[in-house]
């Protein structure tokens, strides 16, 4: 009986970090597609965005027979609930991704793209997602504590361009579409941080117990 | 096994009680049913010796003391007289009536089912010719040992209380050598015969183990001995994909930290979907490859399925690191790149002139510019080969290893000497300073190296520039340092002048008459001589180059 639980135990981490992989793809080709948008990254992107939609269903499907099955407790309970929790969040990033690309298309040609740092963020968020599924991976505590705090960072940046963006449009009245692209695409990725840093406090969960430092 | 003998033991005991019960029972029936009959018949002899002619006055009077039935049947069967004083029918069907009436004397038993009792008839002709018959009834045997049968119970239930407690002694006792039988040592604890062929067995296998185990370890060491010490990453996972080995070499590529990967799956090492999709794979039976980049550098995923009668088992994957060589192709691939379109560039100008003279488009007035045009760009292509022939050779170390003891300071002399023109034409001065420093090396290379530092030194300079070059000698170094003023390097191109066909302004290279090879040629001759070269620039200042040979080393 125990072994057929670490069986589907080990089923479910493994299907995490495939579902995780395939947000860092989409995420990583959102950010290439920015800097040279090409049709076919865009496709491979929406592609990736319907795995994702089917390995959440995999996964709650998962998450569910072991509950109903199994009815783990402790670790293993925190374990299951908290994959209910990242999935959610991992299938919103994947969308997100999706959205980028669907907006690149007519972004980057325009001179306001070269004057904000929409690399550095697409690069710092990409950073986020992949260290948030890693502290996944390796249960590391402290790495899944960084992303937390880096949001703060995407959420600075964003903030930053949004500045620039506004100062944009005064300046180049007729550029205001494009910048409201750009903006979208910021916000998108500050959405995509907060949801790397939703998984990263899942994780904290699955390992001690406690959400935003508190026992649930 | 205790238990086992311990319920043997039981049963055999209660089995044995009930069988001695039985028989017991049987036995005493029997002797007091004989003793019985023989009473009966005594009675009957005495009862009719002294009955005579009495008659049923007599009867009567014996009946109150015996316990006996007594029955006188007349010759054909009629009952005369009968103790119970019961109406009875005719009696003459009766086996001990009919025995009696034929030899004098009969006897019969019946058992009665229901009372469970067993009578006994003796019958006896008298000398009347009436019979008497005399019966006696006894318990039957069934009752008899129903009748014992609580007191069996209770022996059952004692003795085999007693049989229990004895039984687990007593195996205890036999059990416990057993039990304490140190197997790592069978031979030191012969204490059963029986266990000997038994014991004897086990230690001979506990050798072959041993053997075995030894030598499996001794192929494990060297196994991990050999991947331990692999630049290369190795990893081996069964066919879940659930890491079975491990080389150090793979938990330091993909995996910055302390992993025990005991039991986990490949993908806790690393989660990029190349190198998951590689090792699906290959433990779905496929040979996959896949480039991977981690951390800024490339690395080679190899992943092979391992196959055992036709089944998957599991699969090897290897990682080996392909930084270099890619960087090597890419450099090699520009560097061919380059060299077509830098000789490319010369025979296109010499086409063009070529073709306008030869179509006669050029007034005659021309000729001699246009010939003067071809021969510079002629000149320029040889010098482009020369030196791609120079870098060639000392690429391949082709160099004749002609070493001999060279004075860096004359030799600076005379290339001063030799750059003297060319530096006037550009109204820069050059001037040599230092003291007199041998070093051994090949003479060629060494002209070549300082020729093309100090050709540079003039080529990129402003007008009214200054050249110098200075040799020092040091205890252990001899080095020359060509210092110039002129326009001076970028920070962000300082390490990339020693590449091939490197220019730092592209645009003026062809005017300058660079190659964008000398110091790829200065930085070859260098590694060929094991000296080092320092360069310091800064734009609009000046740039000074200093190659530093080791005096022991050549």
């Amino acid at each position: 009986m125990r072994s057929k639980f670490d069986e589907q135990l080990e089923a479910l981490h493994i299907e995490l970090i495939k579902m995780g992989c395939l947000c860092e793809t989409a995420i990583a080709n959102a950010s290439k597609a920015l800097a040279n948008p090409d049709e076919s990254i865009i496709k491979t992107i929406s592609e990736i965005e319907n795995d994702i939609d089917h390995k959440e269903r995999d996964i709650e499907g998962l998450c569910m027979r072991l509950i109903l099955q199994q009815q783990p407790v402790a670790t293993d309970l925190r374990l299951v609930s908290a994959a209910m929790k990242m999935v959610s969040d991992m299938e919103r990033i994947g969308d997100q991704a999706s959205d980028i690309a669907e907006i690149t298309k007519y972004v980057n040609s325009d001179p306001a793209y070269s004057d904000i740092n929409m690399v550095d963020m697409a690069s710092a968020t990409v950073k986020m997602v992949t260290d948030s599924i890693t502290s996944f991976v390796k249960s590391d505590l402290e790495r899944a504590r960084n992303v937390i705090k880096s949001d703060d960072v995407i959420d600075r940046m964003f903030s930053d361009i949004k500045t620039k963006l506004i100062k944009y449009i005064q300046s180049n009245p007729e550029k205001s579409e494009h910048c409201l692209d750009l903006l979208m695409i910021a916000k998108y990725f500050e959405r995509i941080g907060d949801h790397a840093a939703n998984i990263a406090e899942w994780v904290e969960f699955s390992i001690t117990g406690k959400y935003k430092g508190e026992k649930l | 096994m205790k238990k086992k003998i311990s319920i043997t033991m039981c049963c055999m005991t209660a089995i044995a009680v009930i069988i001695t019960a039985i028989a017991i029972s049987l036995i005493g029936y029997c002797k007091n049913y004989d003793e019985m009959k023989k009473s009966i018949k005594a009675e009957a002899e005495y009862v009719a010796e002294a009955m005579g002619s009495k008659n049923k006055a007599y009867l009567d009077s014996v009946k109150n003391i015996t316990p006996s039935r007594i029955t006188w049947i007349d010759d054909s069967g009629n009952v005369l007289y009968d103790s119970t004083g019961e109406e009875l029918p005719n009696h003459n069907d009766r086996p001990e009536v009919v025995q009696a009436l034929e030899s004098g004397s009969g006897e019969s038993s019946r058992l009665s089912e229901t009372l469970r009792e067993q009578t006994y008839y003796y019958a006896l002709k008298l000398n009347d010719g009436t019979i008497l018959r005399m019966a006696n009834t006894t318990n039957s045997v069934y009752k008899d040992i129903f009748s014992t049968l609580p007191y069996i119970i209770v022996i059952i239930a004692v003795i085999l209380i007693f049989t229990i407690i004895t039984a687990n002694n007593e195996t205890e006792k036999i059990i416990k050598p057993i039990n304490e039988l140190n197997l790592d040592n069978p031979s030191s604890n012969l204490k059963y015969d029986e266990l000997a062929p038994l014991l004897i067995r086990i230690e001979k296998q506990n050798e072959d183990i041993e053997k075995y185990i030894s030598r499996l370890r001794a192929k494990q060491v060297e196994f991990e001995t050999v991947t331990e010490n692999m630049s290369e990453g190795l990893i081996i996972v069964n066919k879940k994909a659930n890491i079975l080995s491990c080389n150090k070499s793979a938990l330091e590529i993909l995996n910055d930290g302390e992993f025990n990967y005991t039991n986990k799956s490949i993908l806790d090492l690393n989660h990029s979907k190349s190198f998951i999709e590689t090792a699906e794979a290959a433990v779905n039976g496929k040979h996959a490859e896949t480039e991977l980049d981690i951390d800024s550098r490339s690395y080679m995923i190899i992943a092979s399925p391992v196959m055992q009668l036709n089944t998957i088992t599991g699969a090897v994957i290897i990682i080996i690191d392909i930084t270099e060589k890619k960087s090597r192709d890419e450099l090699r691939r520009e560097f061919s790149a380059n060299v077509s379109h830098e000789l490319k560039t010369p025979l296109t100008a010499i086409s063009g002139y070529a073709e306008i003279m030869k179509e006669g488009w050029a007034k005659p007035e021309d000729f001699r510019k246009f010939a003067e045009k071809i021969y510079n760009e002629a000149h320029r292509l040889i010098n482009l080969i020369e030196d791609i022939i120079k870098l060639s050779r000392l690429d391949e170390n082709e160099i004749e290893l002609n070493r001999e003891s060279v004075d860096i300071l004359e030799l600076s002399k005379n290339i001063a000497l030799r750059l003297d023109p060319k530096a006037k034409e550009k109204n820069v001065s050059i001037s040599v300073n230092g003291k007199s420093a041998c070093i051994s090396g090949v003479r060629q290379i060494l002209d070549e190296m300082i020729y093309n530092l100090c050709d540079n030194a003039i080529k990129y300079n402003n007008d009214g520039g200054k050249v110098n070059i200075i040799v020092k000698d040091y205890t252990a170094n001899v080095s020359v340092t060509v210092k110039d003023n002129g326009i001076g390097i970028p920070a962000e191109d300082l390490d990339r002048v020693f590449e091939r066909f490197y220019c730092v302004d592209k645009s003026h290279s062809k005017e300058s008459g660079g190659t964008g090879l000398g110091l790829s040629i200065v930085k070859h001759g260098a590694k060929f001589h094991n000296a080092k070269i320092n360069i310091d620039s800064t734009p609009g200042v000046g740039t000074a180059i200093e190659i530093v040979f080791n005096k022991n080393i050549n």
